[in-house]
C-alpha cells in the first residue's frame, strides 16, 4: 500500500465522522463516505505528498455532500425522515445512549443551512481551529467566526426544541 | 456588554491570553452569561460524545476493500500476465503445498482432536486436488453450497462470511474454518480456491464472523460492487451460485 492510501485507511473514521456530521443519516453518511473515497482515490494523483492529507480529503467530502445537497434541493426534497430504529441500528458497538442521541443531533443538524452547519461540524465535532477551517472552505476566517455563532445557536435551539425538560 | 462572538472565541480557545482574563471576569459578573457559557459548553460536550464511537466503530468492509482493491491494481496489465503465467505453468507445486497445509495442517487439527469429526465426511477430504487448481470438496464444498450467512449456526465446522461477485461475475465467498481462512469463487459446478491463510488455531471452535483481516486484502482484490446483502445472498442460493450475466 501506498503512503496515499494508507494515509486515507487511517483517516478513514473520522472521514466517516465527518459524514455523519454532514449527512441526514448513518446510511447517508456511509453512502457520503463511500463516494468521497472512490473519488479521493480517482483524484489521488492530485494530492501532494508533504501536504494535509486530512483537509485534502475533508475538502472532497465537503464538496461530495455540496453536490449531494443541491441535487436534492432540486429535486424538491421528497425524501420521508427515516424510522428512529434504523438511525439507531448502526453500530452495535456504541452504548446505546450515545447512538440514540447521535441519531436526534443528526436530525437538528440536518434542519441548519449547510454553510453553519459545515463548520459547526468542523470545528465542534472534528476540533479544526477557526483558520485551519478557513482554509479548508476557503473562506475567510471572519465569516468562520460568524457563520459558527449562528449554526450553534441554531443549533442549541432546536436541541431544546426537541428536549424541552433538558 | 461583551461581543457574542468573542465569547465563542473564548469557548473554542481562539483567544489571546490577556482577552481571555477579560472575558472570564465578564462571564462570572453576569450570570445570564454564565447561564449562556453552560449552555454551549454542554451542547459542544454531547456533540463529542455522540459522534465519538463512529471513530472506534468498524468501517465498513466495502470501504476498506475499496483501498485495498486500489493498491492492489496499480498496474492490472502486470497482474493479469501474472494470473496467466500462474494458470499455465508450474504453480502447482505452490497449490500442491497450499493443499497440504490445508488437508494436514488445519482441518487435520479438527480430524486429531475429533472435535468436528463431521468436517470429513465418510472420510472425504475438504479439497480436491484437480491439477493446479484446488476444488472444494467434502464438508467445505457442503457449506459454499448450503449455507447462507444469516441463518448458518454458531457450531458449523465452516462459517460463511461474505458473499460477492468477482470482476467476471461469478459468485465468491469467504469461509472460516477452525485455523484457516479463505475464499473460494464458483466456477462451473465447483468452488475454485482463489487463497487460503492459515491463522493458526483460534480457542475453542470459536470462529470468525465475516472476512477475517486475512482475506480482506484478497476479498479487495476479488470483489467488483458491494458484498451481497441477505436477500442477495438467498436469491444467489437459489439460482445455485449462477454467475451474472
Amino acid at each position: 500500500m501506498s503512503i496515499f492510501e494508507q494515509g486515507l485507511e487511517a483517516i478513514l473514521p473520522r472521514l466517516r465522522r465527518f459524514a455523519h456530521g454532514l449527512a441526514a443519516n448513518p446510511a447517508d453518511a456511509d453512502d457520503l463516505t463511500q463516494i468521497t473515497v472512490e473519488r479521493a482515490l480517482r483524484a489521488k494523483e492530485q494530492w501532494q505528498e508533504g501536504t494535509r492529507l486530512d483537509a485534502w480529503l475533508f475538502r472532497i467530502m465537503r464538496n461530495c455532500w455540496i453536490d449531494k445537497v443541491r441535487a436534492r434541493t432540486r429535486a424538491g426534497r421528497i425524501l420521508a425522515p427515516e424510522e428512529e430504529g434504523e438511525l439507531i441500528g448502526h453500530d452495535p458497538r456504541a452504548e446505546m445512549d450515545a447512538r440514540i442521541d447521535l441519531a436526534r443531533l443528526m436530525q437538528a443538524m440536518e434542519r441548519l443551512p449547510s454553510e453553519q452547519r459545515e463548520v459547526v461540524v468542523l470545528v465542534l465535532i472534528e476540533g479544526y481551529g477557526y483558520r485551519e477551517t478557513a482554509e479548508l472552505l476557503d473562506l475567510p476566517i471572519g465569516t468562520v467566526s460568524s457563520r459558527l455563532v449562528r449554526g450553534r445557536k441554531a443549533l442549541l435551539a432546536l436541541v431544546k426544541e426537541d428536549c424541552p425538560s433538558d | 456588554m461583551i461581543d457574542e462572538a468573542l465569547i465563542f472565541h473564548y469557548l473554542d480557545g481562539e483567544i489571546d491570553d490577556a482577552t481571555r482574563l477579560r472575558v472570564e471576569q465578564e462571564i462570572a459578573a453576569d450570570p445570564d452569561l454564565q447561564a449562556m457559557v453552560d449552555e454551549h459548553r454542554a451542547l459542544a460536550a454531547r456533540l463529542d460524545r455522540a459522534f465519538l464511537p463512529i471513530l472506534t466503530a468498524p468501517v465498513p468492509l466495502a470501504m476498506s476493500a475499496k483501498i485495498a482493491a486500489d493498491s492492489n491494481v496499480i498496474s492490472l496489465a502486470d497482474e493479469r500476465a501474472r494470473q496467466q503465467r500462474r494458470r499455465v505453468s508450474q504453480d502447482f507445486s505452490r497449490w500442491a503445498a497450499m493443499a497440504a497445509i490445508l488437508v494436514a495442517g488445519v482441518f487435520g487439527g479438527v480430524m486429531f482432536n475429533g472435535q468436528h469429526s463431521g468436517l470429513v465426511t465418510n472420510g472425504a477430504p475438504p479439497v480436491t486436488d484437480g491439477g493446479s487448481q484446488l476444488t472444494a470438496s467434502g464438508q467445505l464444498n457442503l457449506a459454499l453450497n448450503t449455507q447462507l450467512a444469516s441463518t448458518q449456526g454458531t457450531k458449523e465446522p465452516v462459517r460463511i462470511g461474505l458473499t460477492f461477485r468477482n470482476h467476471s461475475g461469478a459468485i465468491c465467498r469467504t469461509f472460516s474454518a477452525q485455523a484457516t481462512d479463505g475464499v473460494a469463487c464458483r466456477d462451473g459446478n465447483a468452488w475454485q480456491l482463489k487463497g487460503l491463510i492459515a491463522h493458526g488455531q483460534t480457542s475453542t471452535g470459536d470462529y470468525r464472523m465475516a472476512a477475517s483481516s486475512g482475506t480482506t486484502e484478497l476479498v479487495g482484490a476479488l470483489i467488483t460492487g458491494e458484498a451481497l446483502d441477505q436477500a442477495q445472498e438467498r436469491a444467489a442460493l437459489a439460482t445455485n451460485w449462477a454467475p451474472s450475466k
